[in-house]
């Protein structure tokens, strides 16, 4: 299906207070980058994660997630960006800059890694942030445990290497402003079924992750 | 008694009351003459209407008529008493009867009472001849008295007789004044009691009136000449007024009546008005109202409401009122009438308050109607409503950008500005896209919904992303904008359609070009920045050496001393001098982008222009060496250190930043030659490819022109490509310049030539045209392919002078490696005879050696400035190669001399760095020698690289072939031009075939990393086939597109990063966590410093707020380090 990709910005309305802004619907926007990797994997993903989240939290989520790119003005519009692949991902100083300035706002970064990517992950963030770490979760985080109790951590949906799942973090004053999900897979377990033809509970065990995980952010955005 | 006395007494009896009965008579008619004459007298005097009240006339009347009545008494009695007397009446017998005096009265008296000594006889008899004399009884009798008794009843007669038909006429004539004049005599009395004046009469009388208003009296008193008003106010003393009347009327104005009043007024007779009251009673008055308006919910408009006094207002279809008040007393009505005067509504009243709700159906002042329970209307209505009542109207849409039909740009990404607005709200926006295939097929539109919940109005910013769509040459992509609102009904608002035309190659060659020129232009003011920056910071390290208020440091006893730091504006300066440099380093990164974004568009594009993109990639590496890694450093080194900088350190920073920014702008001014030349280059390139392009149009035109179908389509298609060739030669003046700026004399002529033919060409078009015109199609034809040949040579000379100035910049590029590597042999053995030296040497003789040392060093400058910078942009990797070699010959000779110098002490020993520098001056002359080689041995090799080339530029060949097959289509060609457009069109489809084929017999594409040559090969044969097959449709255009693509990526695969293949991804197995602690304060990015509340950071402006975030971002990184390093 031959779609069209736009990005919206709404700029200003025409007299102040002539009209009432959109109602803001949440969404997740899946991060473009560079270095060859394919940041556009896993396709069917994001919209089943919102679908999901829609269905089983009731909150107004938009079905369709967008593409952003880290310089785009839009990028800010985005509070949740996703980003996944398997090859190389690799970010311009001006990149890693607006990137830095959007998490430290507010923004948060969920990495992906569907296995290949850990390398260069690490080594972008360790720029974008020198002056944190990426620091592994325990099980009794609240990430794991907000909505669907993952008494373990993080799940493991896919094998590549044996080995365990793990979850990563920076944060930023207590807020947690990049997750990384390494050795997991989860964007593989929301894809369509027939895709990878995962077993219905390593699917359902993905999304209750991926729910968990959205509701964690979200509500680290409410005050 | 005897008979005869009794009958003589009997006689004079009986006269005598004959006579009485005939007074009676008289007496009874002349009161009956004076009674009618009373009434005559009466009906004469009276008025017509009547007595006046006081009049005694009619009490005289009736006593003159009272007294008639008793003088007929008197002469009835005195008729009976004197003139009847016996004496009198017998006197009056005897006369009548002829008796003498007194014998009838004698005898009478004989008989009665005879006298002493009378014989009765004699009496007898002597009565009985009176008797006998006076005869029977009979009215004559009575003699004189009957007669004078007679003629007063006949003079009463008379009397009657006059006075009876008078009053029988009066009657008859004026029966009302007959009745009221004779009426009046039965009661003299009540007539005589004098006039009865009509009773005062006073208006208002009692009333309530509005508390404070004035009174008017009015008094009406007939017959009086003054009255006078009392008046007493409640709690006041009364109070009068005196007023004269006139013509029966008076009046005055009570003012200011505020209190209950009583009020009466008196006459001067006495008369009396009733007493009166006046009771103030406050106005009706409408108080509190509220009016609140609420909209339809689809506008998303606020309810708004007013109090008392409502603007004129323009509402939508659909707004409800809701009204509540109150009124100054209890009441009965209270509604709205429209324009017409009709009640519209009536409102629910409730005591003193009313309230309702009301929509209104039209425009159109609408008045309020208040009523209290008497009646009576609000003294001050509510002012009315003023409504304008307006209905929905459709969404304005507009596309502002482009707003007109356009090429997509290279990238396929166009963004769009849109604007739209709606009275009420717009719901959403949608952009409907639909492609146009080449045969005019119109596929599906595809419909992208932005939601804008009921905004309205909204400047977007969509980007229309093209770059999934596949198009095929001689596609179109159409768009519009659809605004929806959000009203129940929805309206919409629909953009014009809009034509996308996808780039060519000549297109996107030339897109190429303008953005290497603007980008060439950015490098151009960035230069005159770092300029600029460079003297700032030098002024700035002058003004800390001399301060500018020595008045000031001379009141400063302690000034006198060396400052130990700077002052806060002196720090903020040079802070601000750093930034400034830091500025120019992001403008630098971002023109990098740029070129990398040019890079990728193009890719995306599918220009598979290998020469571009090796040049795109060189500027991009020479943008990355403008700003190294080790400045960008240093300078935030320096940025960090401010806070802490003397004015001695500051001094040494700003000179230093000067100078690294003066070498900046040498940097940039050798990278913006190099982008000038590349623009030029791809201007070159563009109006070359342009040129073939105009050159395959027109002979296609010809071939159309030939069969003559459509004379005046053919002839307007003529006109189009004489426009291009306008603008061509247009670009082609330009081109001259250009070369003309560089130097590239030769270019510049082969250019002039070109342009010449493009002249030519251009007049045999514009004689094409007019042929056309004229129905002369076969001579059109033949003028149309005479400009098309014309314009192939030009296509051609500009190619051969575009490779012929290539070919002069490869061997100057050769020569000047050769040159290099010559050099730097001699300098390396030069700086080995210097290391010889050293060995051994004192401390004087190795400073002695400087000398020479920094010879050798100037040396190497030399030849890296005659291996100049575009050289090294045109040639790539090679050039690049070699450019690096010098710089770290020069570093390691900077590193000998500085140990010379013995300057920072740590440096390595003179020897071990003169040995470095040797090595480093003999891998200059390796990279020289092998560069120049490589050079030498361009378009020879076989190599799997120069198999790359060549499959590049056979993709470029294949996309000008999808060019040339999606440009026909529009055409509308005739069968027989069509065919043979498609005959030469395979023809070039076979010659990639073949070329594919021989490629793919080669050693080097044995391996297949360059995919399957064999393959791509039979596709271009095949696709030739059905081309000369007459088999042009939606398939052909579709695989020529597919192997231009495949022919691309084959010759991508070696030189760059691609996407990676996704993987197939397995459940997983079993695996072992480990164990993870618990988080610690540094793990959660604690804050020391806590940023301030977003509720105080609002209310910054976002300048003030980045900067307060960047400080306590500072603040708190330099914590988290600290954290660190105690970990």
């Amino acid at each position: 299906m031959v779609s069209i990709a736009l990005t919206v910005g709404i700029l200003a309305s025409t007299a102040a207070g002539t009209g009432p802004m959109p109602d803001s619907v949440l969404a997740i926007a899946r991060l473009q980058y560079e270095g060859g990797g394919d940041w556009y994997a896993n396709p069917s993903s994001l919209p089943n994660l919102l679908s999901a989240i829609r269905e089983r939290t009731g909150l107004h989520v938009s079905g369709r997630p967008e593409t952003v790119r880290p310089l785009d003005a839009s990028l800010k519009d985005h509070p949740y960006l996703y980003m996944t692949g398997h090859g190389n991902v690799r970010f311009s100083p001006e990149e890693r800059v607006a990137l830095r300035e959007y998490l430290l706002a507010g923004g948060f970064l969920h990495a992906d890694d569907n296995y290949g990517m850990n390398e260069s992950f690490r080594r972008e963030i360790a720029e974008i942030f020198p002056d944190y770490e990426l620091a592994e979760l325990p099980p009794d985080h609240p990430v794991f445990n907000v909505l669907y109790e993952f008494p373990e951590g993080l799940p493991k949906i896919h094998e590549h290497d044996g080995k365990a799942p793990q979850a990563f973090g920076i944060f930023h004053g207590g807020r947690l402003v990049v997750f990384y999900s390494y050795e997991s897979d989860l964007g593989d377990g929301w894809e369509d079924p027939d895709v990878h033809d995962d077993a219905p509970e390593i699917r359902e065990a993905s999304i209750r992750m991926g729910v968990n995980l959205f509701l964690y952010v979200l509500s680290q955005l409410v005050p | 008694m005897s008979p005869v006395p009794v009958r003589i007494a009997g006689v004079v009896g009986g006269v005598r009351r004959h006579l009485l009965g005939r007074v009676r008579l008289a007496v009874s008619l002349w009161l009956a003459v004076g009674v009618l004459g009373g009434l005559i007298a009466a009906w004469v005097v009276a008025a017509p209407d009547g007595w006046r009240q006081g009049t005694a006339l009619p009490l005289l009347i009736d006593l003159t008529l009272a007294g008639l009545g008793v003088v007929a008494w008197m002469a009835y009695r005195r008729a009976d008493r004197l003139w009847l007397r016996e004496p009198n009446l017998t006197a009056s017998m005897e006369e009548s009867a002829g008796l003498a005096p007194g014998v009838l009265q004698s005898s009478l008296e004989l008989v009665r009472d005879l006298p002493p000594g009378v014989s009765p006889a004699l009496a007898l008899q002597a009565a009985e001849a009176a008797l006998a004399d006076i005869g029977p009884l009979r009215p004559r009798l009575a003699g004189r008295l009957w007669r004078e008794a007679s003629r007063w009843i006949r003079r009463a007669r008379v009397g009657l007789a006059v006075l009876a038909p008078t009053i029988v006429l009066l009657t008859i004539a004026a029966p009302s004044r007959s009745l009221a004049a004779w009426s009046g005599l039965t009661r003299p009395l009540g007539l005589l009691a004098g006039p009865t004046l009509a009773p005062l009469v006073v208006t208002p009388g009692s009333q309530e009136v509005l508390r404070g208003t004035d009174v008017p009296l009015s008094v009406t008193a007939h017959g009086r000449t003054s009255v006078t008003v009392h008046w007493q106010a409640a709690g006041d003393v009364a109070l009068e007024e005196h007023l004269d009347v006139l013509g029966g009327r008076a009046g005055m104005i009570l003012r200011t009546v505020s209190v209950r009043t009583r009020y009466w007024v008196e006459a001067p007779d006495g008369a009396r008005s009733p007493d009166y009251e006046l009771v103030p009673v406050d106005p009706l008055l409408v108080s509190d109202l509220t009016v609140s308006l609420t909209f339809p919910p689809h506008t998303g408009r606020f309810p708004e409401e007013y109090v008392a006094e409502v603007p004129p207002l323009d509402i939508p279809v659909g707004s409800r009122f809701a009204f509540q008040g109150r009124a100054s007393r209890p009441l009965s009505l209270a509604s709205l009438d429209g324009p017409d005067g009709d009640e519209v509504m009536q409102l629910p009243v409730a005591g003193r308050d009313f309230a309702g709700r009301w929509t209104p159906r039209s425009s159109g002042v609408y008045s309020w109607r208040f009523s209290d329970t008497d009646g009576e209307p609000a003294e001050v209505m509510p002012p009315p409503l003023e409504l304008t009542l307006v209905p929905d109207s459709a969404p304005d849409v507009a596309v502002l950008l482009p707003g007109r039909d356009t090429l997509l740009p290279a990238s396929l990404r166009l963004p769009l500005v849109l604007e739209a607005s709606d009275d009420y709200g717009l719901d959403r926006i949608e952009l409907v896209v639909y492609r146009v295939t080449a045969f005019g097929d119109r596929l599906d539109p595809v419909v992208s919904p932005m939601p804008l919940g009921g905004t309205r109005g909204v400047l977007l910013r969509p980007v229309m992303d093209l770059t999934g769509w596949e198009l095929l040459p001689g596609d179109t992509v159409r768009y519009f904008v659809r605004a929806v609102d959000n009203a129940p009904v929805s309206h919409i608002g629909e953009t014009p359609e809009y034509v996308l035309r996808p780039p060519s190659p000549a297109d996107l060659r030339r897109e190429a070009q303008e953005r290497l020129d603007e980008a060439a232009r950015g490098l151009e003011e960035l230069a005159e920045r770092a300029h600029d920056e460079a003297r700032a910071a030098e002024e700035l390290a002058r003004q800390l050496n001399n301060p500018q208020q020595p008045e000031q440091r001379s009141r400063d006893t302690a000034a006198q001393e060396p400052r130990q730091s700077l002052d806060f504006e002196e720090r903020e300066d040079v802070r601000e001098a750093l930034e400034g440099e830091r500025d120019v380093f992001a403008a630098i990164d971002s023109l990098e982008m740029e070129l990398a974004r040019l890079d990728r568009d193009l890719e995306a594009a599918g220009l598979g222009d290998p020469e571009l993109q090796r040049q795109l990639e060189a500027l991009q590496r020479l943008m990355t060496e403008l700003a190294p890694q080790d400045l960008r450093e240093r300078l935030e080194q320096l940025q960090e250190q401010v806070e802490a900088m003397d004015p001695e350190d500051a001094d040494a920073a700003l000179r230093e930043l000067a100078s690294d920014e003066e070498a900046l702008r040498d940097r940039l001014e050798e990278a913006l030659e190099a982008l000038k030349r590349a623009a030029m280059e791809q201007d070159f390139r563009a109006t070359a490819a342009e040129a073939e392009e105009l050159a395959q149009q027109e002979e296609a035109l010809s071939d159309a022109m030939r069969e003559g179908d459509d004379p005046g389509l053919r002839a307007d298609q003529q006109q189009a490509l004489e426009e291009r060739a306008g603008e061509l030669q247009e670009h082609l003046d330009r081109l001259q310049e250009r070369l003309e700026e560089a130097g590239e004399q030769a270019a510049r002529d082969g250019v002039e030539q070109a342009q010449q033919r493009g002249e030519q060409a251009q007049q045999s078009m514009a004689q094409a045209q007019q042929q056309s015109r004229m129905g002369q199609s076969q001579q059109a034809a033949e003028s149309a392919q005479e400009a098309a040949e014309t314009m192939n040579q030009m296509a051609q000379q500009l190619q051969q002078a575009q490779q012929e100035m290539a070919q002069q910049m490869a061997e100057a590029f050769q020569e000047a490696l050769q040159e290099t590597a010559t050099d730097a042999l001699t300098m390396a053995r030069e700086q080995a005879g210097l290391r010889d030296q050293m060995r051994g040497a004192g401390p004087e003789d190795l400073a002695n050696m400087r000398g020479d040392q920094g010879a050798l060093l100037q040396g190497v400058r030399s030849i890296a400035e005659n291996l100049s910078t575009q050289d090294r942009i045109s040639r790539g990797d090679e050039g690049q190669d070699v450019a690096s070699q010098i710089g770290r010959a020069m570093q390691a000779m900077e590193r000998t001399l500085a140990a010379l110098e013995n300057q920072r002490g740590r440096t390595a020993l003179p020897l071990d760095a003169a040995e470095d520098a040797v090595g480093a001056l003999n891998q200059v002359a390796l990279a020289a020698m092998a560069a120049a080689q490589q050079a030498g041995q361009m378009g020879q090799s076989q190599s799997a690289q120069q198999m790359m080339q060549e499959i590049e530029q056979l993709a470029q060949q294949q996309g000008s072939i999808n060019s040339q097959t999606g440009q026909l289509t529009p055409m509308q060609l005739g069968e027989q031009a069509m065919r043979q457009q498609l005959e030469e069109t395979a023809e070039r489809q076979q010659d990639v075939g073949q070329d594919l084929q021989e490629l793919s017999q080669q050693p080097s594409a044995q391996n297949r990393s360059l995919g399957d040559l064999e393959a791509l090969a039979e596709e271009a044969l095949e696709l030739a086939e059905r081309l000369v097959g007459n088999r042009l449709d939606a398939e052909t255009l579709q695989r020529q597109e597919r192997l231009f693509h495949r022919l691309l990526d084959a010759g991508r695969s070696l030189e760059r990063d691609e996407f990676s293949e996704e993987r197939e991804s397995t459940a997983p197995g079993e695996f072992e966590r480990s164990d993870t602690g618990a988080l610690s304060p540094e793990d959660l990015g604690s804050l020391r410093f806590e940023v301030p509340p977003v509720e105080t950071l609002e209310r910054l402006s976002p300048i003030q707020r980045q900067m307060v975030l960047d400080y306590f971002e500072r603040l708190n990184r330099g914590e988290r380090r600290a954290a660190g390093e105690r970990r």
